[in-house]
């Protein structure tokens, strides 16, 4: 046994008592991390000394709320691939289904928006999706004590016909994903923070550039989430890396 | 063959136990002597595949006969036999009997042993049930292995991945020996269980050199089994178990030669950094790091030393470091100007060697979810410890450590070091600089656990620490580990591969038949190739020589069968037709990328004939 007779039985009891804080604060952390809305305000404080983020890495802009007493969350999320959305064991308690809203940000002639939805080892369902929100509710069948639950969201584009390629004509916002966006405006580069619109333009993309009407705008950076609306016009399977096909928001379990 | 590989490895483990006998080392109890002996085995099986594969007879027999008479060389030299084999056998009746009285005498020990015992059997059913599944396994651990087999020997081969050649390969040596013994890599996935066990008895005896008691040091060994990255390993054919447990071992050697062990103990270190050191490139910081320990300790003890002395220590502790990784760095440095190819060094903003890529960019930011982009490395690691996840995976890319790290270990940490700090109790101290100064100096990249499973040890100790010293906590804070022991390591076993329904599908399927490929949920890991793999495996192939030149990437594990029938090969970018056809002569087999030259000059060759097409690869057949 390690010798305790060399520190004072006072200090090692606030020791002990620190210790014990600690692990509660873990504890709970680990377990709930901050859902429930009665800790909420308390970890929020908490884990903005500890660096804590706003957002559950699931998704960009998704909510957090996607456990206890789900509330309707104000950022939908901007999917580029495969989206997964876990639902922790608290959440589960007592809950039977699980509600969503999806929506397509790209409609394009020729193509067709859908979500591939997999709820653990539930049947796959594929659904369609348009450019207006769409809410969906689906049953929590796989719903036991210790076994995982999980949403998987699987966003694609079939081509239904063939259209000839030519000049896009689109609404097209930008947002940056990382270090900043300069955007060629008024004939100079502009720091871009936020999202952007940049109204109605023709885009055409060159290597590790989208051009945007080359007259008006020039995006730097490349990638970055683009997300695009009211298409007039194709576009190709390949240009569409990093460009958010598809939003989603948690609604709520009940 | 299976067994064959087992007897093997047991004669050279008790030949090294029986060589490192009671007589040779008095102060060496029983459980540090199955550790060295553990050690010794895996350096001797390394080295002399090494040895064997660089004169190019890597044949079955021959490293069988070699690692055979090795070992009856060191019998011959650990006479007398007979007294040292009963003593062993003494030892090991004393060890069981202990280990039985203390099961028996303290149940909740007993339940967490059974508890262990279970989750062992179960991985090691999964290690042989499962196919390799996971991406590294099938992109360069077992395709290097692989190689090795059918060339028979160690060289730089022709590759469309780098890392086939460019990363060091102490384990996938250690694969090796699983899969060309046997003849088939029905084992390969069990490479890492070894070191787990071992991993536990160095973190028991680590905590015994701490003082700590016999309950206790136990207890938190048990608990390394509560991560879930290390139960998720333990079924795949990964290295970072071996990596961590072999970094655990070389600090519990070098602990117990600063303790005031002997040179034996410096030579165990050594094996050991020197396999973490050949098995992984960050293990080359390691053996720096307890280099630099070493030096600072021996000058500090300069007065009470001699020269020969200080000069032995340090060559018990290099020439183990050396003989199990220079090869590898320094024939990286010889062939690419860079002994830690493909990757590039950069201090202080200068370039020391040229690389093809940054190894933070490739390993961290390029697999990354995008939202922990704008994160601090603190942060990351902060959500990753608090396992936002449901099920873990084999990367540790969300979590991995586990509850008892997050809840019970991290805060014994604090708490440990300050009251080993006011005692003076350096050996903590010692733990802590061990353990924190590699974890800090690679900080960026701890965002998956998988690269830093050794800060258990130092958790692990912390929470004995902790156990030991607040007593009248200490039954309530065993009982609260032994729950989120059992909770953690359950969920830590469960695979999205692995549901009940998929044992039930596998199990009736001959080993031979559990192909990836034909395994759908592995889909992913597959990506565009599971068709093509599915189609190859049904083709029942034996000998068969397959060349390749795909624009994109493929698995080429799976082409060689489970039973490692085929040959392999990759064809570097040809630019004529001549050429190409000139170099296919020989193949009875060809994959290209649909749409590509190369198929088109195939085609146009009337030996071979068309026999598999989908979107990304076509594959052709020699006409019969």
């Amino acid at each position: 046994m390690t010798s305790s007779r060399f520190l004072p039985k006072r200090f090692k009891a606030v020791l002990l008592g620190i210790y014990l804080l600690l692990v509660s604060y873990c504890f709970i952390s680990y377990w709930f991390i901050s859902e429930s809305p009665i800790l909420s305000p308390v970890f929020a404080k908490l884990h903005s000394f500890v660096g804590d983020i706003k957002e559950l890495p699931i998704g960009e802009k998704w909510t957090k709320r996607y456990t206890l007493r789900i509330s309707p969350s104000n950022g939908a999320g901007l999917i580029n691939k495969d989206c997964v959305v876990f639902l922790p064991f608290p959440a589960r308690a007592g809950s039977r289904q699980i509600e969503i809203e999806l929506r397509s940000l790209l409609v394009c002639p020729g193509y067709k928006s859908q979500v591939t939805i997999l709820l653990n080892d539930d049947p796959i369902r594929v659904q369609p999706i348009g450019y207006n929100w769409q809410r969906i509710r689906m049953p929590l069948l796989s719903q036991r004590l210790f076994l995982p639950l999980f949403l998987i969201l699987r966003f694609d584009m079939e081509k239904i016909s063939d259209i000839p390629e030519y000049q896009h004509e689109c609404i097209i916002q930008v947002f940056p994903d990382k270090d900043g966006l300069k955007v060629w405006e008024s004939g100079e580069w502009k720091q871009q923070n936020e999202w952007k619109d940049l109204g109605g333009v023709r885009i055409t993309r060159k290597a590790g550039i989208l051009i945007i009407d080359e007259q008006k705008y020039a995006l730097e950076n490349w990638p970055f989430t683009v997300a695009l609306t009211r298409w007039n016009s194709v576009l190709l399977r390949s240009q569409l890396q990093n460009v958010s096909i598809a939003a989603c928001k948690v609604i709520r379990i009940i | 063959m299976t067994f064959l590989t087992l007897f093997l490895s047991l004669l050279i483990f008790f030949t090294y136990l029986i060589f490192i006998s009671k007589e040779q080392s008095q102060n060496r109890p029983f459980l540090d002597r199955l550790i060295g002996a553990f050690l010794l085995t895996c350096f001797q099986i390394v080295f002399s595949e090494l040895m064997i594969g660089l004169l190019g007879l890597i044949f079955r027999w021959i490293v069988i006969l070699v690692n055979c008479i090795i070992a009856a060389i060191i019998i011959w030299t650990s006479k007398p036999l007979k007294s040292k084999w009963k003593m062993l056998k003494s030892d090991i009746v004393t060890a069981v009997h202990n280990f039985w009285k203390v099961q028996v005498n303290y149940p909740l020990i007993g339940l967490m042993t059974f508890w262990l015992i279970i989750l062992l059997a179960y991985h090691i059913f999964l290690a042989w049930l499962l196919p390799e599944t996971i991406w590294d396994s099938l992109r360069y651990h077992l395709p290097a292995a692989a190689q090795i087999i059918q060339n028979h020997k160690i060289s730089d081969i022709a590759t469309d991945t780098i890392f086939i050649n460019a990363y060091p390969k102490n384990f996938e040596l250690l694969f090796l020996w699983l899969m060309l013994l046997p003849g088939n890599d029905s084992w390969a996935n069990a490479g890492q269980i070894p070191f787990f066990v071992f991993g536990i008895l160095t973190i028991y005896r680590l905590a015994r050199l701490s003082k700590l008691s016999h309950q206790d040091s136990w207890i938190v060994g048990v608990l390394l089994a509560s991560s879930p990255v290390i139960l998720q390993q333990l079924m795949v054919s990964l290295i970072d178990v071996m990596f961590s447990m072999t970094v655990i071992m070389a600090v519990w050697a070098f602990y117990r030669f600063v303790l005031g062990g002997d040179s034996l103990d410096l030579i165990m270190a050594g094996v050991a950094l020197g396999l973490a050191a050949g098995g992984k490139g960050n293990g080359v910081i390691w053996a720096a790091l307890l280099g630099m320990f070493l030096l600072l300790f021996l000058l500090a003890r300069a007065k009470e030393k001699n020269g020969r002395q200080i000069l032995t220590s340090i060559l018990c502790f290099s020439i183990p470091v050396i003989l199990l990784s220079s090869y590898w760095y320094g024939k990286n440095w010889w062939r690419y100007g860079n002994p830690i190819a493909p990757y590039q060094l950069n201090i202080a903003g200068h370039t020391i060697f040229k690389g093809d890529m940054s190894s933070y960019k490739y390993l961290i930011e390029d697999k990354l979810s995008p939202e922990f982009n704008s994160l601090s490395p603190a942060q990351r690691i902060w959500i990753v410890w608090r396992e936002p996840v449901i099920r873990h995976n084999s990367f540790g890319s969300m979590g991995g450590l586990g509850s008892v790290w997050f809840i019970l270990m991290l805060p014994a940490v604090p708490i440990a070091f300050v009251m080993s700090c006011l005692r003076k109790n350096w050996s903590f101290l010692w733990l802590c600089a061990a353990f924190l100064l590699p974890f800090l100096i690679f900080f960026r990249y701890q965002c998956f656990t998988r690269y830093h499973i050794f800060v258990l040890a130092l958790g692990l100790v912390a929470l004995g620490i902790v156990f030991d010293d607040f007593i009248r906590t200490s039954r309530f804070l065993r009982v609260f580990a032994f729950f989120l022991f059992i909770f953690s390591s359950f969920h830590g076993s469960i695979n999205k591969n692995v549901t009940p329904q998929k044992m039930r599908e596998l199990i009736h399927l001959p080993k031979s038949e559990r192909s990836a490929a034909l395994i759908f949920s592995y889909g992913d890991e597959l990506h565009g190739s599971v068709n093509l793999l599915e189609w190859w495996h049904k083709q029942n192939l034996r000998d068969t020589l397959l060349m390749y030149h795909c624009d994109q990437w493929i698995f080429t594990y799976p082409l060689w069968d489970v039973n490692l029938n085929n040959r392999i090969q990759y064809l570097p970018d040809i630019k004529s037709p001549d050429l190409w056809a000139q170099k296919i002569n020989y193949a009875d087999w060809i994959m290209v990328s649909t749409r590509s030259k190369e198929e088109k000059w195939t085609d146009s060759i009337n030996k071979f004939v068309k026999v598999y097409v989908d979107d990304e690869f076509t594959v052709f057949a020699k006409k019969v």
